[in-house]
């Protein structure tokens, strides 16, 4: 509980809280609380001169207050809509751009019509078309028995050899393996290409040439020419 | 202003300059015997920078005539405390010595405010008082806020309040009787 000194009263007792209270809420005081009462009273007393001599400066202030614009109640404005012609011309582009997407996954697909995909080649590196090399209507004239006799191992697997570009490592491995593993096979099917008298300028190896039968393994001649059809050897 | 406020405000709020003079000529002098105490001598420049800031927020404004009155006391005290930090980080004056010159420092001072008992008299006794005490009276009897505004305002309970003011009203009923004052 709160110990406030209370001032004596004129006839010997305290000021009540109760008078205190009913002093600020100005009904009035008694007889020992009149001139706080007064104090109060003067200081909510009417103003002076000198209390308003402010009112020009405020008032100024007021005329310089920002104007707030208001509201327009037809202004609501929703999501901004982008004019026809505009959504025509982002739609174009879409389209062009997924048009333009297939082709190149079709192109390093490879499998584009011949002049178009070399075309991507030219452009965008895709793998080269297969018409490009001479040697693919030798490949046609060879009869299936007959790779088996010339080309020996080594048709086979130039045959087998896929367009795609992954195959090419694989092509290069095997030849490798091919060319330790069967200089004979190899020196045969150059002879056969030469007897074909087609000229093939793939099949560089002369025949008899040191290089081939089975010395190096080489796997870049397989590489350099990843759709090259093996020499296979002439009828 | 009673009724008459929310009319006035909605017509100060809508451009009428004649409703926002009859809102300050109410509320200005008020304030500046509030900020007398609080803010002795910078009460003009304070109750001016008061009312910049009134008047920037006013179409903003939404409340009745205590939330008005609140809203105006709590931006001059603001004002003033931000003064105060100013002037601590840049004394220029003695403030305590001008605020000591108006008090009543011996009965016979408080003797003679109270027999020329007005307004700058009244105000110089009660910054006599403690400072809590005195803001809570003038609060509570100049800007006539309720207590529960009053304990919002500076940051106190309603109880803190209604004990400082009622602490105020004693000092200032001691201070009449010690000056052997009889009305």
């Amino acid at each position: 509980m709160l110990s406030i000194p209370q001032p004596q009263r004129q006839d010997g007792s305290t000021v009540a809280d109760a008078d205190l209270a009913a002093l600020l809420a100005g009904k009035g005081a008694a007889a020992e609380l009149r001139p706080v009462a007064d104090i109060l009273a003067a200081l909510t007393a009417e103003a002076t001169a000198g209390e308003l001599a402010g009112e020009a400066r405020a008032r100024a202030e007021y005329r310089r207050r920002p104007i707030v614009p208001q509201p327009r109640r037809h202004a609501r404005r929703g999501p901004a809509v982008p004019a026809p012609w505009l959504r025509a011309r982002v739609a174009a582009a879409a389209g062009l751009a997924v048009f333009l997407g297939g082709v190149a996954t079709a192109a390093y697909a490879d499998v584009l019509p011949a002049p178009i995909q070399r075309f991507a080649h030219d452009t965008i590196g895709a793998p080269d078309a297969p018409a490009r090399h001479p040697a693919a209507p030798a490949r046609r004239l060879v009869a299936p028995g007959q790779s088996a006799e010339t080309g020996g191992p080594a048709g086979q697997q130039h045959s087998g050899t896929g367009r795609a570009p992954s195959a090419q490592g694989t092509h290069a491995r095997a030849s490798g393996q091919e060319n330790q593993g069967s200089g004979q096979d190899q020196q045969g099917t150059g002879q056969g290409t030469q007897g074909t008298g087609q000229g093939n300028p793939h099949a560089a190896a002369p025949p008899g040439n040191p290089h081939q039968p089975g010395q190096q393994g080489n796997p870049h001649i397989g590489a350099r020419h990843p759709r090259r059809p093996a020499p296979s050897g002439g009828p | 202003m009673g009724d008459e406020f929310a009319g006035l405000l909605a017509a100060a709020q809508g451009g009428s300059e004649a409703a926002f003079t009859r809102l300050w000529r109410d509320a200005n002098p008020a304030l500046l015997r509030y900020l007398r105490v609080i803010a002795p001598g910078a009460e003009e420049d304070i109750a001016a920078e008061t009312w910049v800031q009134v008047v920037r927020g006013l179409s903003a404004f939404r409340g009745d005539e205590q939330a008005w009155r609140a809203w105006l006391f709590t931006t001059a005290r603001r004002r003033a405390i931000d003064l105060a930090r100013r002037r601590a980080r840049r004394p220029e004056a003695p403030l305590d010595d001008v605020t000591m010159a108006l008090l009543p420092r011996t009965g016979d001072s408080a003797e003679a405010a109270i027999e020329n008992l007005g307004t700058a008299a009244a105000i110089a006794l009660v910054s006599g008082l403690p400072r809590l005490q005195a803001e809570v009276i003038l609060l509570r009897v100049v800007a006539g806020l309720d207590t529960e505004s009053v304990a919002r305002l500076l940051g106190k309970s309603p109880g803190a309040v209604r004990v400082a003011a009622h602490r105020g009203l004693r000092r200032l009923a001691e201070i009449t009787v010690d000056a052997g004052v009889t009305l």
